[in-house]
């Protein structure tokens, strides 16, 4: 739940006293123009960005007060590939979903699952755009955290990929009763898959 | 199959530095028979072999391992492949701490007095300063790569007041400082050794306990802080560990070049991964290698060890630029 929720960047307030509330199970699409708060927004609920006003509650817990380690229980966030960047095989950054190195065999069902067999040693950096964000779904999937968060991840993929990206994370909001919130351009996919449409 | 190969490797890697630590204490300026190895230190061969070329060897184990180390780090930490001690500037700022020292002779009798080990204090000073200063800086960037040109500003600026402190100090100490700043392991003792391993190679220990969290670290802080780990102290972790380090192997051998650098670059080609949990076991023997084979040429020619580092780091560095995604150029 987002309460009253103000992020004032320099001088400029990139969002203004927000209310919301999610629950699990839905599949949230953010929709706006550029530079009207979407990824703010995402990273504020990441706990990325501190809000100057308000508070986001997650099950009765202020996000504020949550520990790293306890956040990542909680949130998972794929960011928008510009601003990641990484030299790392695709099994490690997989793995990095399993921080504590608990969920060994879910790394290795997530390659199988994603299809990520063949890549498992190659660099993050040889990886084309497709292959990269279903690396970064793998990561999600291992880290299982019932929130999942993520940035304009149908970006720079073509169509097949942009179709089989929402229905996966459809049936990670449907089948896994998680709740997943990602910011699109895609108005058509987004009337198509998502079970709610938030306009910026 | 993929643990069995990397053991073979880590074995290879190990006989190698034991036959080419075995070969740097006979060759150097004298050549020295393979019986002097099993010979006492009372016959003058047998002196240059203890006292002269063991504490050289050792050192440039501790030395070679501790710079690679620490490259490793920094390239990690401040997400480039290029970054290490020398080249970003931490060297120059524990070096111009040293050059107040030497130049300045200010508080130069209380050091001499306290022996080498004091010598730290004011390279870790120096060294943390500049380390602060390029991780403020850093957050303002908005390319990893301009860093390489702030760390290389950081060298010149520290470079400049070194050469007005020179032109200032009187010739002695300007003779001192410049075979100082050659990049030595001439001066290191045995007794020496304890000291230098204390402060170069055991600060690192508390970081491998942290391996997984910098590999999520190197998927961007973003993803680092969504995944569990609090960015901003696993960064201080890793970066007073590699000060502590580069600060005690600046006090005691002057600043050494390119080996931080090169070597986590040759153990990724050798072992063929990024994953730090297994890296962090080969490139401290990379390293110790490459410091051995440069500091046993560098006595063998009597050239300056930083000429020798440079001849065997330039063409790596040209490796690194001309093959980005094999040898992980971050995107920014």
């Amino acid at each position: 739940m987002v309460k009253e929720v103000s992020v004032v960047r320099g001088k400029k307030t990139v969002l203004s006293n927000l209310n919301m509330s999610f629950s699990f199970g839905e599949l949230v699409a953010i929709e706006g123009n550029n530079g009207s708060g979407k990824s703010t927004f995402l990273e504020t609920l990441a706990g990325l960005i501190q809000p100057t006003l308000g508070e986001i509650w997650l099950e009765g817990n202020s996000l504020s007060q949550l520990s790293f380690a306890e956040r990542a229980n909680y949130i998972s966030f794929i960011p928008s590939r510009k601003t990641t960047a990484a030299a790392l095989e695709v099994r490690t950054a997989i793995a990095v979903g399993d921080l504590y190195g608990k969920k060994m065999s879910r790394v290795e069902e997530a390659i199988e699952k994603f299809n990520l067999n063949e890549l498992q040693n190659n660099l993050l950096t040889e990886l084309s755009d497709g292959e990269y964000q279903r690396v970064q779904l793998a990561r999600v999937w291992v880290q299982d955290a019932p929130l999942v968060l993520l940035d304009e991840p149908a970006a720079h993929l073509d169509a097949n990929a942009r179709q089989e990206l929402f229905a996966e994370l459809l049936k990670w909001a449907t089948e896994e009763n998680k709740l997943v919130l990602l910011c699109s351009h895609e108005l058509q996919l987004n009337k198509q898959f998502a079970t709610r449409v938030v306009q910026f | 199959m993929k643990l069995t190969h990397s053991t073979i490797k880590f074995f290879v890697l190990l006989l190698l530095l034991i036959v080419v630590c075995i070969v740097a204490l006979v060759i150097g300026s004298q050549y020295l028979s393979w019986n002097t190895l099993f010979e006492g230190s009372e016959s003058p061969a047998g002196r240059v072999l203890w006292q002269h070329r063991l504490p050289h060897v050792l050192g440039a184990l501790v030395v070679g391992s501790s710079l690679a180390l620490s490259g490793n780090y920094m390239q990690v930490i401040f997400r480039n492949p290029l970054a290490g001690p020398s080249v970003l500037g931490i060297t120059g700022g524990a070096s111009l701490a040293m050059a107040v020292i030497f130049l300045t002779s200010w508080g130069m009798n209380w050091f001499l007095n306290a022996g080498t080990w004091a010598l730290f204090i004011p390279a870790f000073a120096g060294a943390m300063l500049v380390l602060s200063l390029l991780l403020v800086i850093q957050r303002k960037l908005p390319m990893a790569s301009t860093l390489l040109v702030v760390g290389l500003l950081f060298s010149h600026f520290t470079g400049a007041i070194e050469s007005i402190l020179q032109k200032m100090a009187g010739a002695n100490n300007v003779n001192q400082f410049v075979v100082w700043g050659m990049g030595s392991l001439d001066n290191l003792t045995l007794s020496q050794l304890p000291w230098l391993f204390l402060g170069a190679f055991v600060p690192f220990i508390p970081t491998f306990y942290f391996l997984r969290k910098l590999n999520a670290f190197a998927m961007g802080e973003q993803i680092a802080a969504t995944s569990g780990v609090d960015v901003v102290k696993l960064r201080w972790v890793f970066l007073i560990s590699v000060g502590i380090s580069t600060a005690t192997i600046t006090a005691f051998c002057g600043p050494i070049a390119f080996i931080g650098l090169m070597a986590p670059h040759v153990a990724r080609m050798f072992i063929r991964t990024f994953n730090q949990l297994q890296l962090v076991l080969f490139i401290p023997f990379v390293g110790a290698l490459l410091l051995v084979i440069a500091d046993a040429l560098s006595r063998y020619y009597a050239l300056p060890l930083n000429a020798v580092t440079a001849a065997i780091g330039i063409p790596c560095v040209f490796y690194i630029v001309f093959n980005p995604k094999r040898s992980g150029v971050w995107i920014s």
